[in-house]
Protein backbone atom coordinates (compact mmCIF):
# COMPACT_ATOMS: atom_id res chain seq x y z
CA UNK A 1 0.00 0.00 0.00
CA UNK A 2 2.74 2.20 1.17
CA UNK A 3 4.86 1.34 -1.78
CA UNK A 4 1.41 2.02 -4.19
CA UNK A 5 1.01 5.41 -2.83
CA UNK A 6 5.08 6.53 -3.21
CA UNK A 7 4.66 5.29 -6.73
CA UNK A 8 1.25 7.36 -7.23
CA UNK A 9 3.01 10.17 -6.28
CA UNK A 10 6.09 9.76 -7.98
CA UNK A 11 3.83 9.58 -11.07
CA UNK A 12 1.92 12.58 -10.14
CA UNK A 13 4.92 14.47 -10.03
CA UNK A 14 6.44 13.68 -13.41
CA UNK A 15 2.90 14.25 -14.77
CA UNK A 16 3.11 17.49 -13.51
CA UNK A 17 6.38 18.52 -15.01
CA UNK A 18 7.13 19.71 -18.67
CA UNK A 19 9.93 17.78 -19.26
CA UNK A 20 12.77 19.10 -22.05
CA UNK A 21 12.60 18.93 -25.35
CA UNK A 22 13.74 19.78 -28.98
CA UNK A 23 15.38 22.18 -30.28
CA UNK A 24 15.78 23.85 -33.58
CA UNK A 25 18.85 26.12 -34.52
CA UNK A 26 18.88 28.40 -37.43
CA UNK A 27 21.63 30.98 -38.44
CA UNK A 28 20.05 31.49 -42.32
CA UNK A 29 22.10 34.73 -42.90
CA UNK A 30 25.46 32.88 -42.35
CA UNK A 31 28.20 32.00 -45.50
CA UNK A 32 26.78 28.48 -44.98
CA UNK A 33 23.07 28.54 -44.01
CA UNK A 34 22.86 26.32 -40.78
CA UNK A 35 19.96 24.10 -39.64
CA UNK A 36 20.02 21.52 -36.90
CA UNK A 37 18.12 20.06 -34.60
CA UNK A 38 18.98 19.00 -30.89
CA UNK A 39 17.17 16.12 -29.28
CA UNK A 40 17.20 16.38 -25.57
CA UNK A 41 14.25 14.23 -25.19
CA UNK A 42 13.99 10.98 -27.63
CA UNK A 43 10.67 10.11 -26.62
CA UNK A 44 9.08 13.16 -27.45
CA UNK A 45 11.62 12.90 -30.39
CA UNK A 46 9.67 9.61 -31.76
CA UNK A 47 6.25 11.22 -31.18
CA UNK A 48 6.91 14.78 -33.25
CA UNK A 49 9.46 16.10 -35.67
CA UNK A 50 9.89 18.97 -37.63
CA UNK A 51 9.26 18.81 -41.37
CA UNK A 52 10.19 22.47 -42.91
CA UNK A 53 12.43 25.38 -41.20
CA UNK A 54 11.94 28.47 -43.60
CA UNK A 55 13.28 31.91 -42.90
CA UNK A 56 12.41 35.34 -45.16
CA UNK A 57 13.46 38.67 -43.69
CA UNK A 58 10.20 41.53 -43.62
CA UNK A 59 11.12 44.91 -43.30
CA UNK A 60 14.82 44.07 -41.94
CA UNK A 61 13.32 41.95 -39.43
CA UNK A 62 13.85 37.76 -39.71
CA UNK A 63 11.03 36.29 -39.73
CA UNK A 64 10.91 32.05 -39.36
CA UNK A 65 8.52 29.79 -39.63
CA UNK A 66 8.51 26.32 -38.78
CA UNK A 67 6.36 22.91 -39.06
CA UNK A 68 5.45 20.44 -36.65
CA UNK A 69 4.54 17.13 -37.67
CA UNK A 70 2.49 14.41 -35.10
CA UNK A 71 3.90 11.28 -35.92
CA UNK A 72 1.78 9.09 -34.32
CA UNK A 73 -2.30 9.07 -34.21
CA UNK A 74 -3.18 10.70 -31.08
CA UNK A 75 -3.40 14.29 -30.19
CA UNK A 76 -0.16 15.96 -28.82
CA UNK A 77 -0.61 19.19 -26.63
CA UNK A 78 3.26 20.97 -26.93
CA UNK A 79 4.71 24.20 -26.14
CA UNK A 80 6.93 25.56 -28.03
CA UNK A 81 8.66 29.60 -27.60
CA UNK A 82 11.73 31.41 -29.97
CA UNK A 83 15.00 32.90 -28.70
CA UNK A 84 16.68 35.07 -30.51
CA UNK A 85 20.53 36.15 -30.77
CA UNK A 86 22.68 38.97 -32.35
CA UNK A 87 25.77 38.63 -34.61
CA UNK A 88 28.36 37.97 -31.61
CA UNK A 89 25.22 35.08 -30.18
CA UNK A 90 24.21 37.47 -27.78
CA UNK A 91 20.10 36.80 -26.70
CA UNK A 92 18.07 39.55 -27.93
CA UNK A 93 15.59 40.60 -25.56
CA UNK A 94 16.27 37.87 -22.96
CA UNK A 95 13.26 35.98 -21.37
CA UNK A 96 10.83 37.92 -23.06
CA UNK A 97 9.71 35.74 -25.33
CA UNK A 98 6.81 33.43 -23.97
CA UNK A 99 5.97 29.26 -24.03
CA UNK A 100 2.89 29.33 -26.44
CA UNK A 101 0.63 26.14 -25.93
CA UNK A 102 -0.46 24.09 -29.30
CA UNK A 103 -2.45 21.09 -30.35
CA UNK A 104 -1.16 18.78 -32.94
CA UNK A 105 -3.83 16.27 -33.95
CA UNK A 106 -3.08 12.76 -35.08
CA UNK A 107 -0.56 12.54 -37.92
CA UNK A 108 -1.34 16.47 -38.75
CA UNK A 109 0.87 19.29 -39.14
CA UNK A 110 1.28 22.81 -37.89
CA UNK A 111 3.21 25.55 -39.22
CA UNK A 112 4.45 27.61 -36.21
CA UNK A 113 5.82 31.60 -37.17
CA UNK A 114 8.26 33.56 -34.94
CA UNK A 115 8.75 37.30 -36.03
CA UNK A 116 12.14 38.67 -34.56
CA UNK A 117 11.73 41.53 -31.74
CA UNK A 118 14.44 43.44 -33.95
CA UNK A 119 16.82 44.39 -36.69
CA UNK A 120 19.68 42.88 -34.82
CA UNK A 121 18.92 39.25 -35.05
CA UNK A 122 21.16 36.86 -37.04
CA UNK A 123 19.90 33.37 -35.39
CA UNK A 124 17.15 31.79 -33.52
CA UNK A 125 16.31 28.64 -31.60
CA UNK A 126 12.61 27.21 -31.33
CA UNK A 127 12.76 25.34 -27.92
CA UNK A 128 9.70 22.38 -28.40
CA UNK A 129 8.69 20.29 -25.39
CA UNK A 130 5.53 18.06 -24.52
CA UNK A 131 2.76 19.71 -22.52
CA UNK A 132 2.51 16.69 -19.55
CA UNK B 1 -15.39 6.20 27.91
CA UNK B 2 -12.04 6.19 28.95
CA UNK B 3 -11.21 4.61 25.67
CA UNK B 4 -13.02 7.40 23.78
CA UNK B 5 -11.11 10.26 25.84
CA UNK B 6 -8.02 8.75 24.84
CA UNK B 7 -8.99 8.75 20.85
CA UNK B 8 -9.91 12.03 21.08
CA UNK B 9 -6.94 13.14 22.99
CA UNK B 10 -4.11 11.22 20.58
CA UNK B 11 -6.34 12.93 17.50
CA UNK B 12 -6.03 16.61 19.35
CA UNK B 13 -2.71 15.57 19.44
CA UNK B 14 -2.11 14.73 16.10
CA UNK B 15 -4.03 17.45 14.57
CA UNK B 16 -1.70 19.91 16.65
CA UNK B 17 1.22 18.14 15.23
CA UNK B 18 1.00 18.39 11.78
CA UNK B 19 -0.69 21.98 12.13
CA UNK B 20 2.43 22.82 13.50
CA UNK B 21 4.97 20.81 10.81
CA UNK B 22 3.07 22.64 7.96
CA UNK B 23 4.84 25.51 6.28
CA UNK B 24 4.73 27.94 3.79
CA UNK B 25 6.65 28.05 1.27
CA UNK B 26 7.51 31.22 -1.43
CA UNK B 27 9.59 30.40 -4.35
CA UNK B 28 10.13 31.95 -7.87
CA UNK B 29 9.12 31.17 -10.75
CA UNK B 30 9.29 31.35 -14.38
CA UNK B 31 6.98 34.28 -16.00
CA UNK B 32 7.11 32.87 -19.72
CA UNK B 33 5.63 29.25 -18.67
CA UNK B 34 2.50 28.38 -19.65
CA UNK B 35 -0.06 29.25 -17.19
CA UNK B 36 -3.42 27.31 -17.01
CA UNK B 37 -4.25 27.79 -12.60
CA UNK B 38 -7.60 28.33 -13.68
CA UNK B 39 -9.77 29.02 -17.51
CA UNK B 40 -10.05 33.16 -16.59
CA UNK B 41 -7.31 35.22 -18.46
CA UNK B 42 -4.28 34.70 -17.71
CA UNK B 43 -0.08 35.81 -18.30
CA UNK B 44 -0.38 33.20 -21.25
CA UNK B 45 -3.20 34.87 -22.63
CA UNK B 46 -1.80 38.10 -22.02
CA UNK B 47 1.68 37.11 -23.78
CA UNK B 48 0.39 35.15 -26.56
CA UNK B 49 -1.96 38.23 -27.57
CA UNK B 50 1.03 40.30 -27.37
CA UNK B 51 2.80 38.09 -29.42
CA UNK B 52 0.97 38.13 -31.97
CA UNK B 53 -0.42 41.39 -32.32
CA UNK B 54 3.32 42.59 -32.61
CA UNK B 55 4.58 40.09 -35.34
CA UNK B 56 1.46 40.44 -37.67
CA UNK B 57 2.01 44.84 -37.54
CA UNK B 58 5.68 44.27 -38.02
CA UNK B 59 5.18 42.10 -41.19
CA UNK B 60 2.57 43.71 -42.48
CA UNK B 61 3.09 44.35 -45.64
CA UNK B 62 1.87 48.15 -46.18
CA UNK B 63 3.36 48.82 -42.75
CA UNK B 64 7.04 47.31 -43.20
CA UNK B 65 6.77 49.82 -46.54
CA UNK B 66 5.91 52.90 -44.68
CA UNK B 67 8.25 51.85 -41.45
CA UNK B 68 11.11 51.36 -44.13
CA UNK B 69 11.21 55.09 -44.35
CA UNK B 70 10.40 56.61 -40.83
CA UNK B 71 9.16 55.89 -37.83
CA UNK B 72 5.30 56.36 -37.26
CA UNK B 73 4.08 57.88 -34.60
CA UNK B 74 1.07 56.61 -32.39
CA UNK B 75 -0.68 57.18 -29.81
CA UNK B 76 -2.63 54.10 -28.20
CA UNK B 77 -6.50 54.53 -27.07
CA UNK B 78 -7.97 52.25 -24.66
CA UNK B 79 -8.90 48.21 -25.23
CA UNK B 80 -12.52 48.15 -24.51
CA UNK B 81 -13.10 45.27 -22.05
CA UNK B 82 -16.24 43.57 -23.17
CA UNK B 83 -16.15 40.24 -21.14
CA UNK B 84 -17.57 39.51 -17.92
CA UNK B 85 -13.95 39.30 -15.95
CA UNK B 86 -11.82 42.28 -15.13
CA UNK B 87 -8.80 42.43 -17.26
CA UNK B 88 -6.57 45.17 -16.88
CA UNK B 89 -6.37 45.89 -20.69
CA UNK B 90 -3.65 48.46 -20.04
CA UNK B 91 -1.01 45.48 -19.34
CA UNK B 92 -1.68 44.57 -22.77
CA UNK B 93 -0.86 47.13 -24.75
CA UNK B 94 1.76 48.16 -22.78
CA UNK B 95 3.36 45.13 -23.84
CA UNK B 96 2.61 45.78 -27.53
CA UNK B 97 3.39 49.61 -27.02
CA UNK B 98 7.03 48.46 -25.46
CA UNK B 99 7.57 45.95 -27.98
CA UNK B 100 7.11 47.79 -30.92
CA UNK B 101 8.93 50.41 -29.23
CA UNK B 102 11.74 48.44 -29.29
CA UNK B 103 11.73 47.15 -32.26
CA UNK B 104 12.83 50.07 -33.48
CA UNK B 105 9.79 51.14 -35.78
CA UNK B 106 7.76 53.03 -34.10
CA UNK B 107 7.37 55.55 -31.88
CA UNK B 108 4.82 56.87 -29.29
CA UNK B 109 2.89 59.28 -27.42
CA UNK B 110 1.53 59.05 -24.08
CA UNK B 111 -1.94 60.72 -23.80
CA UNK B 112 -1.91 59.62 -20.05
CA UNK B 113 0.51 61.94 -19.23
CA UNK B 114 -0.30 65.35 -20.89
CA UNK B 115 -1.55 66.87 -17.60
CA UNK B 116 2.15 65.85 -15.95
CA UNK B 117 3.81 67.37 -19.03
CA UNK B 118 1.81 70.41 -19.14
CA UNK B 119 2.29 70.99 -15.07
CA UNK B 120 6.55 70.51 -15.93
CA UNK B 121 6.66 72.72 -18.84
CA UNK B 122 4.64 75.73 -16.93
CA UNK B 123 7.04 75.34 -14.41
CA UNK B 124 9.93 75.55 -16.81
CA UNK B 125 8.33 78.67 -17.88
CA UNK B 126 6.10 80.25 -15.76
CA UNK B 127 7.67 79.84 -12.24
CA UNK B 128 10.87 82.07 -12.49
CA UNK B 129 12.81 78.88 -10.71
CA UNK B 130 14.19 77.51 -13.74
CA UNK B 131 17.41 79.51 -15.86
CA UNK B 132 15.56 80.16 -19.56
CA UNK B 133 18.54 79.06 -21.10
CA UNK B 134 17.81 75.20 -19.97
CA UNK B 135 14.07 75.38 -20.36
CA UNK B 136 12.69 72.93 -23.09
CA UNK B 137 10.62 75.18 -25.44
CA UNK B 138 7.35 74.56 -26.09
CA UNK B 139 4.88 74.02 -29.26
CA UNK B 140 7.00 71.45 -30.42
CA UNK B 141 5.71 68.07 -29.25
CA UNK B 142 4.88 65.54 -32.88
CA UNK B 143 1.71 64.85 -33.44
CA UNK B 144 0.38 61.45 -33.49
CA UNK B 145 -0.07 59.51 -36.83
CA UNK B 146 -1.93 56.85 -36.00
CA UNK B 147 -4.22 55.64 -33.47
CA UNK B 148 -4.03 51.72 -31.96
CA UNK B 149 -7.54 50.64 -30.49
CA UNK B 150 -9.11 47.60 -30.22
CA UNK B 151 -11.97 45.40 -28.19
CA UNK B 152 -11.12 41.88 -25.92
CA UNK B 153 -14.41 39.97 -25.87
CA UNK B 154 -15.30 36.31 -24.76
CA UNK B 155 -17.83 33.83 -25.02
CA UNK B 156 -17.98 31.24 -21.85
CA UNK B 157 -20.10 28.58 -21.67
CA UNK B 158 -20.92 26.11 -18.68
CA UNK B 159 -22.11 22.30 -18.66
CA UNK B 160 -21.78 20.21 -15.64
CA UNK B 161 -17.66 20.43 -14.34
CA UNK B 162 -16.53 21.67 -17.99
CA UNK B 163 -16.32 25.08 -18.72
CA UNK B 164 -15.29 26.55 -22.47
CA UNK B 165 -13.91 30.28 -22.84
CA UNK B 166 -13.52 31.84 -26.16
CA UNK B 167 -11.72 34.89 -26.44
CA UNK B 168 -11.00 37.25 -29.28
CA UNK B 169 -9.10 40.12 -29.45
CA UNK B 170 -9.10 42.62 -32.09
CA UNK B 171 -6.35 46.03 -32.58
CA UNK B 172 -6.90 48.13 -35.53
CA UNK B 173 -4.73 51.11 -36.52
CA UNK B 174 -6.19 53.75 -37.71
CA UNK B 175 -4.99 56.84 -39.56
CA UNK B 176 -5.62 60.09 -37.96
CA UNK B 177 -5.44 61.84 -41.03
CA UNK B 178 -7.96 60.28 -43.19
CA UNK B 179 -9.74 58.01 -40.75
CA UNK B 180 -8.82 54.77 -42.89
CA UNK B 181 -8.15 51.46 -41.00
CA UNK B 182 -4.44 50.83 -42.33
CA UNK B 183 -4.03 47.13 -39.98
CA UNK B 184 -6.33 45.21 -38.17
CA UNK B 185 -5.93 41.65 -36.68
CA UNK B 186 -7.60 39.59 -34.22
CA UNK B 187 -6.17 36.23 -32.04
CA UNK B 188 -8.12 34.05 -31.18
CA UNK B 189 -8.00 32.11 -27.57
CA UNK B 190 -9.97 28.62 -26.19
CA UNK B 191 -9.62 27.77 -22.96
CA UNK B 192 -11.26 24.65 -21.54
CA UNK B 193 -11.71 23.85 -17.74
CA UNK B 194 -12.42 20.26 -17.45
CA UNK B 195 -13.30 19.27 -13.16
CA UNK B 196 -12.55 15.53 -12.40
CA UNK B 197 -14.81 13.17 -10.46
CA UNK B 198 -13.05 13.57 -7.20
CA UNK B 199 -12.10 17.46 -8.22
CA UNK B 200 -8.36 16.94 -7.99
Amino acid sequence: MKHGITALLALATLAGCATSGIEAVGRPNAAEVQKRLIIHNEPLARKITITKMRTRTTGGLLAVEATLTNLGDRDIRVQYRFSWYDADDFEVEPAKHSWTPVTLHGRASVNIQGVAPTPSVESYRIHIRETR
Amino acid sequence: MKGTVAILCSAALSIAILSGCSTTKVSYGDASEVETVTADFGSTDLQQIATSMVESLLSFPPMVEITSQRRPVIFVDRIRNKTTEHIDTESITDTITTRLLRSGKFRFVDMSKVEAVRKQLEFQHGSGMVNPETAVRTGRQIGAEYMLYGNLSSIVKKKGGTKDVYYKFTLKLMNLENGLIEWSDEKEIRKTRKRSLFGL
